[in-house]
């Protein structure tokens, strides 16, 4: 029905120099990902999961091929169009959480909302609705350090939610987390993919995650190898 | 939320590093702030030395010396032709102050008639002090290069605008000879000589040589038959005869009236023009024969109701009192004066014969010609027969943007002064003091870089240590759409604002250390042998070194002016600005892919 195209990738390569030898972290991917959908990226350690989610987060361009962003050719922007990108569409989660420690769940929420024009009293009232999405309404004005990891984690997927993003990007979203927890963000994930429409590209070994979502791509050697959707109900 | 409230919150909840840098630019801040104020202190005080005119009530001093220009106007007895055979010293002194049409051009005959007096002192003439062989001691005072000048000067400066005060001081040098009066003492005449005129008049027509020629015949005739008895005037030191060889067998005198009597008017001219005076002069021919010993000092001749401007003032008085209601026989003693020949208040100092009570004894600051003797101006004029004869003038200004108006006044005034400012006199001075000077202000100047530098390179490496450890928490910054700009600022904002609170913090601490300077207050002496005023030492002219000096104890104190505490607060903002930067710049650098997958 929505699919409509988001990421188009026509044999996207990405090569490392280390020393003298190059490494092929990623190998002609070709593949297109609409909007809406729930995908998962499964596969070794080292098969190039983390490289592609870079690529897909405008944090990294491709070394050849071509990579677009709703109708943007990548390889053709500069920084500045990038961060406006990553700004106004794009929503990151990572395994580490990477939450500033000396800011409250609040605030933490609201810096993604800084270069953004806008009342404060809005991006404050926003921030707790977020929070509240989430879960956290009791946790506002907690600092990440008092926080468990889940929390931590919800925390991190309302600011990644804070503009409104087309998509979130999840590396190893529950990879630090304890099965529950790690199923409790999952069911957030899997919430907002149903209700907000936000596209999720989740990285992850754990096939108990990869079975949360809709389409699952086998990566191996930084090769896209299988690319199959699971039906949905 | 606003980036200033991230920066807040980045400070106040990262307090230990927060305090940890702050601290470094508070101890560099108030180290710097206090160098500095101990250098403005060490500045001040030496300035107080170096330019000590202040300290005497005193803007310009104005004095006249030897070799000084004159004007055309004010050259006395054209002479034209002169031999150059004893009227040396009027010649090379009548001008000064003399400026054409000024008030004092008609002082210039006195102040001739003042100066010779001065050259015929009994320095020249010792068969004054008694019989060859008599045993003396006596006080010579003589004006050495600092040329004596009628006291009315004063009040010619007195009267241009701008000027609150002058006081005219004689200051002299005083020479102390013991010994035995010598035996050979020679008496000679000199001056009554005729100048030549050199000039070429018409050649005598045939009429006239015949008639010159008869006249002299017959005038000669009438002459021998009365008294050709020679001119007793015609001693050892005859200047050039006028006449030739007409001399023959006549007296000059004789001759000459001889001749006035014949030649035509117009050559008669040229005859009787400047004869000057005859005077009978003692000198003391080739080395005398006597045991001289020789002692110099300096004194000075000052008003004793001037209390406050001079060579000396009340506030100088270390003890005893400035000269009382009866200045006659006081005198006030110079510190370092009075240590050497072990004077005290209330000893006496002989000159002459005559006893002066020691009322004071005073530190006189380094005004270029401290004396070791001040009396009474009067006294002094007296004593070393210069009456009415005075040779610096302190002149005071109303401020001292008009220093230099006052000067050029003077200048157009009096003619031939010399006029030392206070800034001359400090542009003037080397030596140990100034170095001194010199050395601290570089020292100071170098520490405080030194430590400013330090306090800069503990705020990088603190701030760059920062940037690492925040490497993640950047690369989340920049996933989530803040731009290169946007980080560095918030690296730089973090920084500047501790070094703000550091620069504060180190202004306190400043404060307390200066306190702490000026209550302990650490004592430097400093001493100096009198500078020259110009080139007209007293001493140098006869080649000794004045025995006067100054000694003065400065307190070192750290003065804190908002300057310094600017200086030192912009530094430490300087520092925090450099910091941030850096550690802006290398945040900047970072790969945001880069920075998240290696932590992340
Ligand atoms: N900046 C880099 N420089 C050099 N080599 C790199 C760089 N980034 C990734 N690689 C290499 O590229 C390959 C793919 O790495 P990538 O991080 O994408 O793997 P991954 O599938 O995310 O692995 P993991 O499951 O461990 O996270 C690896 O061999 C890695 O060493
Ligand atoms: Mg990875």
């Amino acid at each position: 029905m929505e699919q409509e195209t988001l990421y188009t990738l026509a044999e996207v390569t990405r090569t490392y120099q280390v020393g003298s030898a190059t490494v092929r972290a990623l190998s002609e991917a070709t593949c297109t990902i609409g909007k809406g959908e729930m995908v998962s990226l499964e596969g070794p350690s080292g098969s190039g999961k983390s490289t592609l989610l870079l690529m897909l987060g405008v944090l990294e361009t491709p070394s050849s091929g071509t990579l677009t962003f709703k109708g943007t050719d990548l390889r053709k922007t500069t920084d500045e169009v990038r961060t406006v990108l990553r700004r106004d569409s794009i929503g990151y989660v990572f395994q580490q959480f990477n939450l500033i420690p000396t800011l409250t769940a609040r605030e933490n929420v609201l810096l993604p909302m800084v270069p953004v024009a806008g009342k404060n009293a809005d991006k404050q009232q926003r921030a707790a609705a977020l929070l509240e999405q989430v879960g956290l309404e009791h946790r506002i004005s907690h600092l990440p350090g008092s926080l468990s990891g889940g929390e931590q984690q919800r925390v991190a997927i309302a600011r990644a939610l804070a503009n409104q993003p087309d998509v979130i990007i999840a590396d190893e979203p529950t990879g630090n987390l304890d099965s529950a927890s790690a199923q409790g963000i999952m069911d957030l994930l899997s919430r907002l993919n149903e209700e907000e429409h936000v596209t999720i590209i989740i990285a992850t070994h754990d096939p108990a995650i990869a079975k949360r979502t809709h389409r699952h791509i086998m990566m191996r050697d930084g090769r896209l190898l299988e690319d199959q959707a699971t039906p949905t109900t | 939320m606003s980036p200033f409230q991230y920066i807040r919150h980045e400070l106040t909840r990262r307090l230990g590093r927060t305090l940890t840098t702050a601290f470094g630019f508070a101890a560099g801040v108030s180290l710097v702030v206090s160098i500095m104020g101990v250098a403005s202190g060490l500045a001040t005080a030496q300035n107080r030395l170096l330019s000590p005119l202040s300290t005497v009530g005193t803007d310009i001093i104005v004095t006249r010396t030897v070799g000084a220009t004159t004007t055309p106007a004010a050259s006395p007895s054209p002479s034209p032709g002169t031999s150059g055979a004893g009227t040396g010293p009027q010649h090379r002194q009548g001008g000064f102050f003399a400026g054409g049409g000024s008030a004092i051009s008609s002082l210039n005959a006195q102040d001739q008639a003042a100066l010779l007096q001065s050259n015929d002192s009994v320095l020249t003439d010792l068969s004054k002090l008694g019989p060859p062989g008599t045993q003396f001691t006596h006080d010579f005072f003589v004006p050495g290069t600092l040329i004596t000048f009628p006291s009315q000067a004063v009040g010619n400066i007195t009267s241009i605008p701008g000027v609150t005060g002058a006081v005219g001081v004689l200051s002299l040098q005083g020479v102390h000879d013991t010994g035995t009066v010598p035996k050979i003492v020679a008496t000679f005449t000199t001056g009554g000589q005729t100048q030549t005129v050199t000039a070429t008049p018409p050649p005598l027509t045939a009429a006239q040589q015949a008639q010159v020629r008869t006249c002299l015949f017959q005038q000669i005739q009438s002459q021998q038959g009365s008294s050709p008895s020679p001119s007793p005037r015609q001693g050892g030191t005859n200047g050039p005869g006028t006449g030739g060889g007409f001399r023959g067998g006549l007296g000059g005198g004789d001759f000459n009236s001889v001749l006035s009597k014949c030649l035509p008017a117009s050559y008669l001219k040229y005859q009787q023009q400047v004869v000057t005076p005859i005077r009978t002069v003692q000198q003391i021919v080739n080395p005398p024969q006597t045991n001289l010993s020789t002692k110099s000092y300096t004194v000075s001749g000052v008003d004793p109701s001037v209390r406050n401007q001079g060579v000396i003032t009340a506030a100088q008085v270390v003890s005893g009192t400035w000269f009382t209601s009866s200045p006659k026989d006081e005198v006030l003693v110079n510190q370092a004066y009075a240590t050497t020949n072990s004077l005290k208040v209330g000893s006496a100092v002989t000159l002459n014969g005559t006893a002066f009570k020691v009322v004071g004894i005073v530190a006189p600051t380094l005004t270029g010609n401290v004396s070791d003797l001040y009396f009474d101006l009067s006294t002094l004029q007296s004593m070393a027969t210069q009456s009415g004869r005075i040779n610096e003038i302190f002149v005071s200004a109303k401020n001292a943007s008009e220093v230099n108006a006052i000067a050029a006044a003077i200048h157009t005034k009096l003619p031939g002064a010399q006029i030392l400012t206070a800034k001359s006199l400090a542009d003037g001075v080397t030596g140990s003091l100034a170095d001194a000077h010199t050395l601290a202000t570089s020292l100071g100047t170098a520490l405080a870089i030194i430590i400013l530098l330090g306090s800069f390179l503990i705020a990088i490496l603190l701030t760059i240590s920062n940037v690492n450890k925040r490497v993640r928490e950047i690369g989340s910054l920049r996933a989530m759409g803040w731009s290169r700009r946007r980080v560095v600022q918030q690296l730089l904002g973090e920084s500047v604002a501790i070094s703000v609170f550091g620069g504060i913090l180190g202004i306190l601490l400043g404060f307390a250390i200066c306190a702490i300077i000026d209550a302990t207050g650490p004592a430097l002496q400093a001493t100096t042998s009198g500078l020259a005023v110009g080139a007209s030492s007293l001493g140098s002219i006869f080649g000794q070194s004045s025995t006067a000096s100054a000694a003065s104890t400065v307190h070192v104190t750290a003065p804190l002016s908002l300057p310094i505490l600017l200086l030192g607060f912009g530094a430490a903002v300087l520092g925090g600005i450099i910091a941030g930067g850096i550690g802006g710049w290398r945040a900047s650098r970072l790969s945001p892919a880069s920075a998240l997958r290696n932590l992340g």
